[in-house]
This record gives structure tokens, C-alpha cells and sequence, in this order.
């Protein structure tokens, strides 16, 4: 099986049928990841498609790098957040609590283990889905596709030191919905 | 004793679960957790945190997304392509030759996702070669217009090209010119047209594809019986672009045995329907099919089945690269033809997309198409169906025989 990087060159050699591999290698990874970045199915299949659409056509500034999944996800994630921003820009003031003291309420008991492993992922989605763009996003990069920091620092565009503070973060800021969650009635 | 540092604030805490920490780093925090409960319980929480997520579902893209990415890509503006393939040649018509090319790309691949993939580069180029083959002998027909198909590939071929093709061919299959290739073939499609159950708009479930198909399965007698429907089994797509939707055939997925499938094809056989013979011939027969039957379904039809006679009849095919081609320009609508004529007049018009399910197979096409050789063709295709429904597409994959007994 080719490599990335010979798909992408033979690409730009004019063999466009490899783009066509590129695609399906990696649409059901893209297609996941975004499903959870988005919370919707039809907002992870619109930036699916415009990441690929942009990628083929910026596919000569794909320098390697980077994986071409990190690359494909960097372009899939900005453009997301991006049209985001714009129509709610009020989920983007997380950001400024990146260099904040941030303080999760006090700690409760979890009851983890009386949770069955269906209930614990839906909970887990839904407190996901609370947290900001980019603390959801580091955390798939991290849990679902198992990126070092480094690599995410790459995705992202961001220093390592940032990456690591990120990620602690949004876990302490998951930890937090879920234990508001489960604190609702009926959850417990 | 406990550390200094807020275990709130101490990213160490993630670092140290996700190992980036340095190993002196790693060594000194393991002492610090030894002595800190309440980074202990923090570290735990946090791991049953990092499984959680882990275990969320990843979900499949949708089947349709890399053909609506190839639908974009094809309609991308010349001037968004790369620098890159730009410079590879200038020329408008050779970028956009090679956005189809793409365009192809995409869905020849998902098609032929569940073929065997050592083996599918063999058969396409085999494919290609005879295709190439018989166009260039079909180029010195009566119409002569093949010589253009022959001299073109698919993508940038001129819908009145693909009417000569039609016009031309043969309505009878053509005889071997290698053998059957029983045992090598990956991948045999097969179209069914279940009857009013499967009408085009309705929703597809499982149960609805297992009806479809389970009665030959069932009939194949040798050989332990199919595995059960690929999950999902049953597909019902829609290729959305341009702000329209149009709709592609449910695809039904069985797995069978090399046995099964030559006892499929016996028994096909002695029911008195047509089999291809070659790679070259499956393919050929695709695209007249193709542009006999669907004008706006897209789809590879193969073989159809009457839900109340099971009256079955069959064009088999192994998946070529040219029909592909084809099939993919097709869905892009890059190539709508309508009401295209042939210059020899053998081939007066092709209907418009039919509206409705009934139209595709129509019993009265014959004098739509205004063609009596069609008519001998589809003698062989169910014609004594009153009310032909929704097209489907059944697929059998072969997979190597696992039953020792079977074994030589």
C-alpha cells in the first residue's frame, strides 16, 4: 500500500486518482473526529467535504510535515471553527481563559463504576459537547486519534507548552460537565 | 505530605497520563503521587476520563461523501487547482481532464472497496486492455464513430460518443476471448428489481434486502450457506450536488463461497440467462445496460429479479476501470445526456431520466427507443414484469471457501 506521501506527490504528478485515495483512507477518520468536534452529523460531513475540496486544491502547500491526517484535520478543523465563530462567537471566549487560574467546582464522588459502558459514553458526549471548540478538539486529538503533543502542537498550530496546558485543562473542564451532569436528576 | 502545587493547575498531572513526560520528570512525579492522595484521586478520575473518551463511537462517513467530494472537485473553478497540477500543463482542457480524473477516482475506489485489493489492479487493467481492444474492432463498424470512443477515455468522451458506442455494439453477448475467470473473480454485482416493496423513495432496511436476495441465496445449494448481509447491508444513497438530489440504487452486500458463485451462475445459466464471459465483455455490457436503462440512476445494473416470479436475468460483470469512468460521470451529471442522437440514426434519442421506477425498465422502451435489437436484449432482462420497481443493487463478494471439507 502506497504512503501518504507517494499519494500526495503522485497527486501533484498529475495522477489525480490518488487524491481519490486519500480520500477514502482517511474520510471515516475525518468523518468521526468531526462528528464530535461539530456535535452534528451534517456539520461533520460539510467540513469533511470542504477539508477535502480545500486540500486537493492546496494540495501543493502540503509540505510533509505533518501527517496527511493532521494536515487534513488542521484544514477541516480552522474552516469549522471559523464558520463557527461567525455565526456564535460567544463559544470562542474560552479561549481566554487559557492562561487563567481555572478553578472546577468542588469534586464529587463519580459513580463510575455503576455506570454501564453505554450510559458512561452518551454522558461522556454530552458533557463533550459542552466544552469549547478547542478544548473538544484537543481532547479527540489526544483520546480518539491518540496524537502525541507534539503532533497536536502541529495540527493545532500551537506551542507545546500550550498543548499540554490545553489538555489538562479541557480534562479538568470535562470533569466538570460531567459531574454536573450527573449531578441532574435521574442521572445518578 | 503533600506537594506544593494545586493538582488543579498541575498539567504534569495529563502529561504524565498521556506519557510525555521526560523519565526523570515521570520518576519525581510518581514520588510526588505517592505522597499526595489528592493527586492520586485526581490521577484516577482523570484515567477513567481518558477511557471514556476513548470509547466513544467512530462513526463511518457517510457512503455518499466521497462521491459528493468528487462532485465538487469536478466543479471546482480551473483557477482554485493547485499551482502544483497547474504547472503540470497549462491547458484548460488538461486540468480539468484531470479533475475528472479524480472526480473518477473516488468512486472507482469506493466501489471497489470490498473487492480484494491485489487483485482488482490486474482485473482493471485487463479490462482496460480488452476494452481498448474492442473499441479499436468496433472502430471499423458500420458507424465508425467508436474510433472517437477508442481514441478518448471516458472523462472527457461526448455523450453523442457514448450513443455510438451503444449503437454499435453487439446486442448479443460477444464470445469469449479468455476464459471465465470463475474463480479470480472478486467481485460479481448484481442488480435486483424488487418488486412494489421497493419503491425508490421508501426507506431500506435490512429486512427488505434479505428478501430481495435471500431466495437465491437460498437456492444455491452447494457449499455452507452465505454469511450473513455486511453491516450495513443494505445502503440506500443519495448523491446530493448542485443543490439536487438524485438517487443511487440501495447496494445489498452478501458474501459467498467461489462455489457458491459458480453454482449461482450454473443455475442462472440453466434459467436461461445470459453470462458474460470476459472482463472486457462484463464491462462492455455494463455501459450499455448503462445507457439503456438509466438515464438518472447512475447505477451498474446487473441483474433483476421479478420479487413475485423470481424471474431473473443477468449481465454479469467484474468491475473495469472504464465503466467506472463512466458510471462516475454519470453521478457527477458532468455527462447528462438527453435527447442525443447518434449520426447514423441507429440510436434515435435516449429518453430523459426517467421520473419514475417504472420508467427505467420500461416494457414498452422498445418503442421508446425506436430499436428493435434492444428488444432481444431485453427479452433476456424480465420481460414479462408488469410492474418493474426500484432498481437495486445486489453485490456478492467472493471470499476464499474456509470450509476444510471443501478444500482440494
Amino acid at each position: 500500500m502506497k504512503d501518504d506521501a507517494q499519494l500526495v506527490q503522485q497527486t501533484l504528478s498529475g495522477d489525480a486518482e490518488a487524491f481519490g485515495e486519500l480520500v477514502l483512507r482517511y474520510q471515516d477518520r475525518l468523518f468521526a473526529m468531526l462528528v464530535h468536534v461539530t456535535g452534528s452529523h451534517e456539520q461533520a460531513e460539510e467540513a469533511t467535504q470542504e477539508a477535502f475540496v480545500q486540500a486537493f486544491s492546496k494540495l501543493d502547500t502540503f509540505a510533509g510535515r505533518s501527517g496527511f491526517f493532521t494536515w487534513i484535520y488542521r484544514i477541516a478543523y480552522n474552516r469549522w471553527v471559523s464558520s463557527h465563530r461567525r455565526r456564535r462567537p460567544s463559544l470562542s471566549v474560552e479561549d481566554l481563559r487559557d492562561n487563567d487560574g481555572f478553578e472546577p467546582s468542588e469534586e464529587i464522588d463519580t459513580p463510575w463504576e455503576q455506570m454501564e459502558r453505554e450510559e458512561r459514553v452518551e454522558v461522556v458526549r454530552k458533557a463533550l459537547h459542552q466544552l469549547p471548540a478547542e478544548h473538544r478538539s484537543i481532547l479527540l486529538l489526544r483520546e480518539m486519534e491518540n496524537r502525541s503533543y507534539e503532533e497536536i502542537a502541529v495540527a493545532l498550530d500551537m506551542p507545546l507548552g500550550t498543548v499540554r496546558s490545553r489538555i489538562h485543562r479541557a480534562r479538568l473542564l470535562l470533569k466538570q460537565k460531567l459531574q454536573i451532569i450527573l449531578q441532574e436528576p435521574g442521572m445518578t | 505530605m503533600t506537594t506544593s502545587r494545586d493538582p488543579q493547575k498541575d498539567d504534569r498531572l495529563s502529561a504524565y497520563l498521556d506519557e510525555e513526560l521526560l523519565p526523570s520528570d515521570r520518576e519525581q512525579f510518581d514520588r510526588e503521587m505517592e505522597q499526595d492522595a489528592q493527586l492520586r484521586e485526581l490521577h484516577g478520575q482523570l484515567r477513567l476520563l481518558s477511557d471514556s473518551l476513548k470509547e466513544l463511537p467512530r462513526e463511518s462517513a457517510p457512503r455518499e461523501l466521497a462521491d459528493r467530494i468528487a462532485t465538487e472537485i469536478s466543479q471546482m473553478p480551473v483557477e482554485r487547482l493547485s499551482e502544483s497540477l497547474t504547472s503540470q500543463d497549462t491547458s484548460v482542457s488538461t486540468r480539468r481532464r484531470l479533475l475528472g480524473a479524480a472526480c473518477a477516482a473516488v468512486v472507482v475506489v469506493g466501489v471497489l472497496l470490498y473487492q480484494l485489493p491485489d487483485r482488482q489492479s490486474e482485473i482493471a487493467q485487463l479490462d482496460k486492455a480488452e476494452v481498448a481492444d474492442a473499441r479499436q474492432r468496433d472502430a471499423v463498424g458500420p458507424t465508425g464513430q467508436d474510433a472517437r470512443v477508442a481514441a478518448d477515455d471516458s472523462v472527457s468522451m461526448a455523450p453523442d460518443s457514448e450513443f455510438a458506442l451503444q449503437a454499435s455494439e453487439s446486442n448479443q453477448l460477444m464470445p469469449s476471448r479468455r476464459p471465465m475467470l470463475d474463480e479470480q473473480a472478486d467481485f460479481i454485482e448484481l442488480e435486483s428489481e424488487a418488486a412494489e416493496a421497493m419503491p425508490q423513495s421508501a426507506p431500506v432496511d435490512d429486512s427488505i434486502g434479505l428478501e430481495a436476495g435471500q431466495p437465491l441465496a437460498q437456492s444455491l445449494s452447494e457449499g455452507p450457506a452465505p454469511s450473513t448481509f455486511l453491516s450495513p447491508a443494505v445502503k440506500q444513497t443519495r448523491l446530493r450536488g448542485r443543490g439536487k438530489s438524485e438517487m443511487v440504487p440501495p447496494i445489498y452486500i452478501v458474501r459467498v463461497t467461489p462455489r457458491q458463485a459458480k453454482s449461482l451462475r450454473t443455475q442462472l445459466g440453466e434459467r436461461g440467462f445470459e453470462i458474460a464471459k470476459s472482463p472486457s465483455q462484463l464491462t462492455r455490457e455494463l455501459s450499455i445496460a448503462h445507457f439503456e436503462h438509466a438515464a438518472n440512476i447512475g447505477d451498474h445494473q446487473v441483474l433483476q429479479i421479478d420479487a413475485e416470479t423470481q424471474d431473473v436475468s443477468i449481465v454479469l460483470r467484474e468491475l473495469g476501470i472504464d465503466s467506472m469512468e463512466r458510471f462516475q460521470s454519470r453521478l457527477t451529471g458532468r455527462r447528462n445526456p438527453v435527447e442525443s442522437s447518434a449520426d447514423d440514426g441507429s440510436v434515435e434519442h435516449v429518453r430523459k431520466a426517467p421520473a419514475a421506477a417504472k420508467d427505467v425498465f420500461p416494457d414498452s422502451a422498445d418503442e421508446e427507443y425506436g430499436n428493435d435489437s434492444h428488444s432481444e436484449r431485453r427479452g433476456t432482462l424480465g420481460s414479462d414484469q408488469q410492474t418493474p420497481a426500484a432498481p437495486v443493487i445486489l453485490v456478492l463478494r467472493i471470499e476464499p471457501d474456509q470450509d476444510p471439507t471443501t478444500q482440494p
